[in-house]
Formats: structure tokens, sequence, C-alpha cells
């Protein structure tokens, strides 16, 4: 197979930088030497990748593009509202401006510019009408017309300003993770996202084109244009007789074509057999969903004014009271003040952003505060489950407070 | 006038509380009713205010994958047999009529909702069989749908929210088995 010129997207890979460097996604083989050099070219990967993206100078801008990362079911793009729609494929470029839309039991992953994914779910029509790299600001909005969508917005060294637009609201999601869903019923809600699902994603496509790349006729050992991208390669080291890699015993290395493959082969199999990702087949498992936390929208209340009660000193204690009280119940533990063990220091979190705010009360100050309770779930729980329902308790005890009127112990 | 209420009472009573039911001119699974038209039909469901038998059927049979078993077949099913399939699957009785654009009740929906997520219900139900109202209030108890009657319509985007959040909890019950 003829090696084609293709060109690592270093943002993508620098997803796979952050991924990998993450200590949550440690590598924990046997050969702990193998599982540093892996480390050492993520991070090689990573400083490679922010060079790429770099500020602009002031007034400059640059349009940015999306790419299509996996495909399930039905779904269909095209370039304006007067174009016809086009099968969505793997690998398929999008323009701002372009529209989306999935059938039933569908979804399409894209990646969004340098900062961000993006996985539109079932029954849902999304439109991209701006992604810009202007000066030191990455400004990116996906407009939401019906159904839901996944969003993963990764700090890369510039200012992130993600807006996710509905017909009812528009939100802004800074460096972070978060599900927004538009629907007959409940208007916007804000969900979890499904973080898992989308970092399969990425990582299956980023490895499904290093591997595009490295098997040609030219190998990593012969053609080091980019000796960061070989690096990944590199590092893996000749296999053992019968690991994992699965290699040819009687190969001693020396055919330099072979070494190529095998060894990013070599560093896939680590990795897959880390984290069991099934890279090479052609529907990966994606692991399954959690119940979501929501925010719904409030019976008369837009997300702005539900911040506004939330930041009303009379309320503040009273939902955090309910609050704590609610996590007790989910999760028993003991305590001094509040009994639930860090909920004072969120609760003096929350309580310097009302105090601080200053201006009319915008639908993603709601953001900032549900932003504030999920960092807090996370660090308590490890389980994606156990972490929707924490901040699920919290959305509860805001309703309860709001609706029922919550007196302070 | 007041001594006339109780006579338009015994009259209503009489003749029966029957309410009439909206009727469009046509269904969106008119020209959009192949598999491949699939996002298309979605587009124009969305579009209404209120969803019709025959669009009702169309998209919970594409819940329930049954359109798809057929797709060899001829894709663009008709109205009666979707009908048909309805009945085998217990979502209408057997001797009720159904007018494709007359517009679909809750009951209906939720009927179809339940037997396709396989929701046992309640007590009544366990007993009784499903029925409009128990598989309504069990989708409201669910938080699937908010509080409405049996009797009462859907538009197009709640009707595509009801089958997504229906999709959803096939998702989730699919990973739990």
């Amino acid at each position: 197979m003829r090696r084609t010129s293709f060109t690592l997207s270093l943002t993508v890979v620098g997803v796979l930088a952050g991924i990998l460097s993450s200590p949550s996604l440690a590598v924990t083989t046997a050969n702990e030497a193998r599982a540093e050099a892996l480390r050492q070219a993520a991070e090689e990967l990573r400083e490679e990748t922010e060079k790429q993206v770099q500020p602009l100078a002031e007034g400059q801008t640059k349009v940015l593009k999306a790419v299509v990362m996996q495909v399930k079911g039905r779904a269909q793009w095209r370039t304006d509202a007067k174009a016809k729609w086009k099968k969505a494929a793997v690998k398929d470029v999008l323009e701002p401006g372009a529209m989306i839309r999935t059938g039933s039991k569908s979804y399409l992953a894209l990646r969004v510019g340098h900062n961000a994914s993006v996985l539109v779910d079932r029954s849902s029509r999304v439109t991209l009408p701006e992604i810009v790299h202007a000066g030191e600001t990455l400004r990116t909005t996906v407009q939401i017309k019906r159904g839901r969508a996944d969003f993963k917005v990764d700090r890369v060294g510039l200012t992130n300003d993600f807006s996710v637009v509905t017909p009812s609201t528009t939100l802004a999601v800074r460096g972070t993770a978060m599900g927004v869903d538009y629907g007959g019923f409940g208007g916007t809600k804000i969900t979890a996202a499904r973080t898992n699902a989308l970092k399969s994603i990425e990582v299956t496509f980023l490895l499904n084109q290093a591997t595009f790349s490295m098997s040609g006729g030219g190998t990593s050992s012969d053609d080091k244009q980019n000796p960061v991208e070989s690096g990944l390669g590199d590092t893996g080291g000749p296999d053992d007789p019968g690991s994992e890699g699965g290699t040819d015993p009687t190969d001693t290395g020396m055919n330099p074509e072979n070494r190529g493959t095998r060894q990013v082969d070599t560093s896939v199999q680590t990795m897959m057999a880390v984290e069991n990702l099934p890279i090479f087949e052609e529907d990966p498992v994606i692991p399954p969903d959690v119940p979501d936390f929501e925010f719904p929208d409030f019976p008369g209340l837009s997300f702005g004014e539900a911040a506004e009660f939330i930041c009303d000193a009379d309320e503040t204690f009273s939902i955090f009271s309910e609050y704590d009280f609610l996590l007790n119940e989910d999760f028993p533990s003991e305590g001094e003040g509040f009994s639930f063990p860090g909920l004072d220091q969120l609760y003096f979190d929350v309580d310097t952003f009302c105090f601080e705010h200053q201006g009319p009360w915008l639908d993603q100050d709601l953001v900032e505060i549900v932003s504030m309770v999920q960092a807090f779930c996370e660090t308590h729980f490890t389980v994606q489950e156990d972490v929707n329902l924490c901040v699920s308790d919290f959305a509860e005890a805001v309703i309860s407070t709001y609706e029922g009127g919550q007196s302070p112990p | 006038m007041a001594a006339l209420v109780p006579l338009l009472l015994l009259v209503l009573m009489a003749g029966g509380c029957t309410i009439e039911r909206m009727v469009h001119d046509d269904s969106a699974a008119d020209a959009l009713g192949a598999l491949d038209d699939e996002l298309d039909f979605w587009d124009e469901v969305a579009t209404r205010h209120s969803v019709t038998n025959n669009d009702a059927l169309h998209g919970l049979l594409l819940l329930a994958g049954v359109s798809e078993e057929n797709e060899t077949e001829n894709d663009d099913i008709s109205f009666s047999r979707r009908l048909r399939l309805a009945r085998e699957r217990g979502w209408i009785a057997e001797d009720r009529e159904l007018p494709p654009n007359e517009t679909a009740t809750v009951g209906l929906m939720a009927m179809a909702v339940c037997e396709i997520l396989e929701i046992p219900g309640g007590l009544s139900a366990r007993v009784f069989g499903p029925s409009p109202r128990s598989c309504t209030r069990e989708l409201i108890h669910r938080r699937m749908i908010p509080p409405r009657t049996d009797n009462q319509a859907l538009s197009g985007l709640e009707f595509i929210d009801l089958v997504g959040r229906s999709e959803d909890h096939l998702g989730f019950r699919a990973a739990q088995q």
C-alpha cells in the first residue's frame, strides 16, 4: 500500500496526548518502561500540538472546520439550507454553516476546530454556524434545533468561547464537558456529557489515522518527516515473542517495513490491553450510558432566573441544607457543619460566585454553578453514575426549595 | 337560562360525551414512509402541531425496529399495513377503527411505548392487562412525558422527544442485560 500524504491532525493527536497523560488512564502493563515511553511520546505530541495552536495576531481570524470522526445509523449533513443532504461518512470535512441531522438509533461524532468534540445524538438537528480562531480566542457556536448533543471542550492554551444555542436559550461551555438537550417536552436541558463515549471515539479515530499513516511503503524508521509523529511508534520497542502484540516470533526486527507497522501495533495493542478499546473493529463498543443528570427548564423560570434564585441569600443556605440531606441519603457519611465532606467548601465557592456576580443573570450563570457542583462531585466520586447522582441531588434540592419552600434548619 | 342547564346535561349524556378529534389533510408518512426517507420524515413531523395516527404508527414502528425487519419487502408500507402490525403487537384493540389522518392520542402512543420498552406497569395493568390510561400514567411516573391525559395529543416535537427518550431507555436497558 502506498503511503499517502496523510497528515495527522495534531490537535486530534493532542487529544490523545491529553488522554494518555491523564492519571485516570494510566498505562498499567507489566512493561513499565514501555508505558513510560508512551507517556513521553504523548507529552512530546502535546507539546507539538501546542505549537500548532498559537494565538493569531490581533484582528486576524482564521475560519476552522469540523471533521466527522464516527457515524452510526442514518446521519446526513449539508453545507447550507439550500444544498442537498449528503450521507455522512468518516473524515467528511464540514465548514461553518453546515447542518447535520440524525435519525433514530443513530449518532454522528465530530472534531470541531482545534478544541472540541461534539456527539450529535439520535433524532437531532444541529447546525455549526461559526468555527473561528480569532486572535487568542477559539470561538465556536453550535445550534441545536432539536435533539441532543454532547460537548467536550478541551483547553489548548487559548481562550475558549464555545456557545450552544437552542430555540429557548444560549449557553456558554468553558473548558468542560456538558450535554444539552432540546425537546418538545422539557425545552432546554443541561445534562451530563458522555465523556467515556467521546473519548473512545476520539482515540479510535486518531489511532485509525495513525495506523493508516504508518503501515505504508514508507515506514516510521525510514520516513521521519515528523520525528514526533514517529515517536509513538519508535518507543514501542520490539515485541517479545508470544507477547500480546501478537507479532511473528521469527522476526528479528531487521525488516524496517515490518518494524514500523509492528511498533505501532505494539503501542496500540498496549493501549488496547489497558483500555480495552476495540480499535480495529468497525463499530467500537461504546461504554453503556449511565443515567444522566438533568437541569431542566424550571417551571416559569429561565436558566438565568434559576441562577438568580440559587444565589438569593435567603435561598442558598436552604438549598444546600436540602442538598446535604439528599447527599447523605444517597451516600451516607459523617462530618461537621454541612455533614457531607467538602460541602462547606462548595457552599463557600457558590456563595462567593453569587456575591461577586454583577450585571444581569444570564443562562450561563447556571452553567457556571452546575460546573462547580460537577467538579465537587467528581472529586468525591470516581464512578460516573455516582457523579451524575450527586449532581442530580443538587438539581433536586434547588427544585424542591423553589417549589416547596424550604425553611432553614 | 338556569333551567336549561339540566336539559342540556341530559342531552349531552344521552348523546354521549364524545370529543371529535382533529383531522389533518394528510400525514408526513404518506409521502415519506420509506426507510430511506426517515430523516425527511422526522423533519416534517417536527413542523406539525399535532401528530396523526399514521405518523405516530410509522414513528413507533421505526422505534420498535419493525420496519427494519421488513426492509427487504415493500419499504413504503401503507397505513393499513402499519395498522395491522400495531394490532399484532397489541397497541390497538382489534375492533377499534383508526382514521389515518386523525390526531393520535397520548394513550395510543403510550400503549406502544410500554410494549416496546416492556414496561410491566402497576397492579391494574398486571391484573387486567395494559390500557391506554395505565400506560399513560406509567410513562408520567417514569418522567418520560409530562402529566397528560390519555386522550390528549402530542405535537410533532413532543412525539420526537418521546421517541428519543424511549430510545435512551432501550439503550440503557440493553446495557443492563
